[in-house]
């Protein structure tokens, strides 16, 4: 084959330089109307069809106003729905829904606030990629791309069993095997990766609503309202037998509202909020592998304690620590501890324990009587349950974590502070709003 | 036809855009005629894709459809001015480059075109082959060509 000539390619790069045009697929579109004579008109094909609608879509989405002008009588409501959507090849979908594990409080006004999780997806059925990121409060918790090669998180590779199959003998090194007895394979081996999994609800969602708008097995339900929206409700059966109602903006037809129910689960229904949800070429779809984070803290602990005053406290710190004053709730401050940190990164991390000192003030009895704990640190620490994994919640809110004991987090001054409290959670809160630099 | 090749043609469309339009830019002569020629060759592929027979990748197909719109773009044009259009350059006046590109404008349209192909769209021969409708063979021997022309104009200009 004749190979590519520099100084030939300089020269042409030179007289016809790279146009910066964008592309344009909707005036594509409208030029299919323009060149077709009556006789193709009579053989227009599905496609074909589809594409004018998608034409017209373009246009109604525009002009939301308009959108029943332009839509001929007695179009079904699964093909202008299928027509809102498009037919790209990779379904862009953004999905809000009640954070399931995750309180904040609002520390001023003792105010819940339940975080929202969205998750974003772009979904390549054809592909067999896909890429998830989820997002709490609009801080990004895990991103996950599957492609046929492999899983990738920001914590890297994902040893899924294909994976392993194929690289037994890195995965003997990792101390990873999809086998009982621990054992693979001395040869590698292809095997299927398995198909790209959003959320269980959301992958049947994902997978089925275009097929079912296409396929016609999508059924009108009739109207109803979302918080005091009008909408026209569409179900269809997704793969793994799940039932799929789907709420549509009557101007629009987009979807707004995804309820997913499985016939074994009785009553128990998954809501998503639809906040976009489109189709796009695979060009402008996001496929990148997931930045790396810094590395996964695996072990923190107090290496070592000792008594000090509020003074050497701050020394400790760099800066002066949060308290609760000599007493709070009735209970005298007992003690304040130095505390060296040791913070361990793993064995895939190729990074040394890492130690650093933090404080804890102690009010009350810790052995067995009431007491309120306040462990403060300039950074996310391990051994203060707080994996850097986790953001930290925004200023002037506290957030309530799930776990026994591991009571609330807060950052203040830029200190990560901890506080658990023998007397509930309004203690917690309480403290919260108590909380002042130490004289 | 299924609606799959009209989200493939949707895709491809997405994926190449840039090297449709810098092909077809360089055979139409400038880059608003290559822009209408791209637009009305995918809307001519989204008409006759049931036409496709599936013989020859979708992207050989399309390409093909790319070049002669943008042919026939420029067919109209010289009968217009009755002469080749030559490409404006961006820079400043070069007179080394202008003979560059009054060679390259003189080649014989196929050389030209498989210049393009290979050079601004990153085509194999097999493509090209399909592109041109002509053999592996005859790809291969133009390209050649083209080449030589084109290093021997260049060598004199930067003698």
């Amino acid at each position: 084959m004749t190979n590519l000539d520099p100084t030939l390619r300089e020269a042409l790069n030179r007289i016809y330089p790279a146009p910066e045009r964008e592309s344009d697929w909707e005036d594509v579109l409208a030029r299919t109307g323009r060149k077709l004579g009556p006789e193709v008109r009579a053989r227009r094909s599905i496609a074909f069809r589809r594409a004018r609608i998608l034409a017209l879509a373009a246009v109604a989405i525009g002009a939301t106003s308009l959108t029943v002008l332009l839509w001929p009588a007695g179009t079904p409501l699964t093909e202008r729905a299928l027509a809102a959507l498009g037919d790209a090849r990779v379904l862009h979908v953004i999905t809000h829904r009640p954070a399931p594990s995750e309180r904040l409080v609002e520390i001023a006004s003792g105010r819940i606030v339940i975080p929202t999780q969205e998750a974003e997806i772009w979904f390549d059925e054809k592909g067999q990629r896909a890429r998830i990121v989820t997002r709490v409060d609009g801080g990004v918790r895990e991103e996950l791309l599957q492609t046929r090669q492999g899983w990738f998180t920001r914590g890297g590779l994902v040893y899924t069993c294909a994976w392993i199959a194929s690289h037994p003998a890195e995965a003997t090194k990792a101390g990873v095997s999809c086998n009982e007895n621990m054992q693979n394979s001395t040869s590698p081996r292809s095997e299927p990766e398995l198909p790209p999994t959003v959320d269980a609800s959301l992958t049947a969602f994902a997978r089925g609503y275009q097929n079912a708008l296409e396929s016609g097995e999508a059924q009108p339900l009739g109207e109803g309202s979302i918080d005091g929206q009008r909408v026209e409700w569409l179900e269809f059966r997704g793969a793994d037998g799940s039932s799929q109602r789907v709420a549509l903006d009557r101007g629009t037809l987009r979807p707004l509202r995804v309820e997913t129910s499985r016939p074994n689960q009785q009553g128990s229904v998954a809501r998503y909020d639809i906040a976009l949800i489109e189709t796009v070429p695979s060009s402008k779809a996001d496929f990148s592998l997931p930045p790396r984070r810094t590395p996964q803290q695996s072990i923190g602990k107090i290496a070592d304690e000792q008594s000090i005053d509020l003074a050497r406290a701050a020394d400790v710190l760099g800066q002066a620590p949060l308290w609760l004053g000599p007493q709070t709730n009735g209970l005298h401050l007992s003690r304040i501890e130095a505390q060296r940190l040791v913070t361990g990164y793993g064995p895939g991390a190729d990074l040394p324990s890492s130690s650093t000192h933090g404080i804890e003030l102690v009010y009350g009895n810790i052995s067995g009587g009431p007491h309120i704990r306040l462990r403060e640190a300039t950074r996310c620490e391990l051994a203060y349950a707080w994996p850097c994994s986790m953001p930290a919640p925004r200023e002037g809110y506290l957030r309530i974590d799930n776990l026994p004991g591991s009571g609330g987090a807060l950052v203040r001054d830029g200190l990560y502070v901890r506080i658990v409290s023998s007397l509930g959670e309004k203690s917690i809160i309480n403290a919260a709003r108590a909380l002042r630099p130490a004289p | 036809m299924g609606v799959g090749t009209v989200a493939a043609l949707e895709a491809l469309y997405g994926d190449r855009y840039s090297e449709f339009l810098r092909v077809a830019s360089a055979i139409a002569g400038d880059e608003g005629r290559g822009a209408d020629a791209v637009q009305d060759a995918f809307a001519r592929a989204l008409i006759s894709l049931r036409a496709f027979r599936g013989d020859a990748p979708l992207e050989a197909w399309v390409w093909r459809i790319v070049v002669n719109a943008a042919r026939s773009v420029r067919s109209k044009e010289q009968r217009a001015s009755a002469e080749m259009p030559v490409p404006a350059s961006s820079d400043n006046y070069n007179p080394d480059e202008s003979e560059v590109r009054r060679r390259i404008a003189s080649l014989p349209d196929r050389q030209r075109t498989a210049i393009f192909l290979r050079y601004f769209a990153d085509l194999d021969y097999r493509t090209i082959a399909v592109v041109l409708g002509v053999e592996v063979g005859t790809v291969s021997a133009t390209l050649s060509a083209a080449h030589d022309a084109l290093r021997r104009n260049l060598e004199e200009v930067q003698r």
